[in-house]
């Protein structure tokens, strides 16, 4: 009976407790509801009527949906993102594994330095690295001249609808590489030397360990990875702002650039709206997606 | 003609280290020509044929607006 009762009283004073921390955190509540989620929220709202920020917005209902289905631009905008994500993710994630296990492995001699030298991108700004590269791209630029003297091949980097969209994905892997080869070593090192020793005095080689040993101790960081680098990849602005600026006939206009500029160049923000209620829809269902797989694995 | 197996791990490092090195400066040059071209005037930094290092003199480029 006496234990019952102090249980009783420990949970009411757990319970005031918990009322004095939602005190605690009322300031930074209110200002994240006020500047973070009620835009957010309201960007729905906003979806279902015409406004072109002057004058007072116009209720048109679904009309916005209805021209963004119809529309070529936004679709061709939306594979543009989703082959520079698909691209991105893949190579990334290829690149960035074999890295860091070649990192983590004995016969590596200087860890630290190769290491800093592939992460230092990450380190920079994504604004200046699209600027330096911007120039390197340049048909008088350092990349331009150096393929045409060397291998004689002259490669309209910016400036064909062909090649423009694989740059893209080719400065986002130069930058984000060192990022998520930093996440696999964490999830490498993670994993006892045991179980290496012992396959090893078994005869296992090394393409029998790594399948075997070291992708199934790393799925969990392997999930992480991709859903991080996918969201990312998904949400591009800068790199293709300031690069091309949606590119030679929109080959690199993805759907951030095309909501910045419905937005801002053609003042049509429920437009704009519209299409971020879309690309959230797309991201939500991604992670529900994401989430099931998780979760189904997690059980077994 | 038998090499041992401690020899066959000693060029098995010795390749992984080179690859490793020449990804490590593959992944600089940008880097390199960023802290290069900033000692750059204008004009230099787009010339034809390129120059890789800066004229001598920073003076020049801080001088210039």
């Amino acid at each position: 009976m006496k234990k019952k009762s102090i249980g009783i009283q420990k949970a009411t004073y757990y319970n005031r407790l918990q009322k004095q921390g939602y005190i605690f955190i009322l300031p930074t509540l209110l200002l994240f509801s006020l500047f973070l989620i009620y835009p957010m929220l309201d960007a729905f709202r906003l979806s279902l009527y015409e406004w072109n920020f002057a004058g007072s917005p116009l209720y048109i209902g679904l009309k916005n949906f209805i021209k963004l289905f119809t529309t070529k631009r936004f679709w061709s905008s939306y594979s543009v993102t989703l082959q520079f994500t698909f691209l991105s993710v893949f190579l990334l994630m290829f690149i960035s594994f074999w890295l860091s296990l070649a990192f983590t492995s004995k016969l590596c001699w200087f860890k630290q330095l190769y290491q800093s030298m592939v992460f230092l991108p990450v380190i920079l700004p994504m604004v200046a690295i699209a600027v330096v590269w911007k120039f390197m791209f340049q048909s008088t630029g350092l990349l331009s001249v150096v393929f045409l003297d060397i291998f004689g091949w002259n490669i309209p980097w910016l400036t064909s609808t062909k090649v423009a969209p694989y740059t893209m994905v080719l400065v986002n892997v130069w930058k984000f590489t060192g990022y998520y080869m930093v996440m696999f070593i964490a999830g490498l090192l993670n994993i006892p030397d045991v179980y290496h020793e012992a396959a090893k005095i078994d005869g296992a080689g090394f393409w029998r360990r790594l399948v075997h040993i070291t992708l199934p101790l790393l799925k969990n960081t392997i999930i992480l990875v991709f859903v991080s680098c996918a969201i990312f990849s998904f949400g591009t602005f800068a790199l293709q702002y300031v690069m091309t600026g949606g590119g030679p006939s929109r080959s690199t206009e993805v759907l951030t650039l095309l909501i910045y500029k419905e937005a801002f160049e053609y003042t049509k923000f429920g437009y704009s709206a519209a299409i971020s209620v879309m690309f959230f829809l797309t991201l939500f269902i991604f992670s529900i997606i994401q989430l099931k797989i998780f979760s189904s694995e997690a059980e077994v | 003609m038998h090499i041992s197996n401690r020899g066959k791990l000693k060029i098995a490092a010795l390749v992984l280290n080179l690859v490793l090195l020449i990804i490590g400066i593959i992944y600089l040059i940008p880097f390199i020509w960023m802290v290069l071209s900033s000692f750059k005037l204008n004009a230099d930094v787009l010339s034809i044929p390129i120059k890789i290092l800066p004229e001598p003199g920073i003076s020049k480029v801080i001088l210039t607006p």
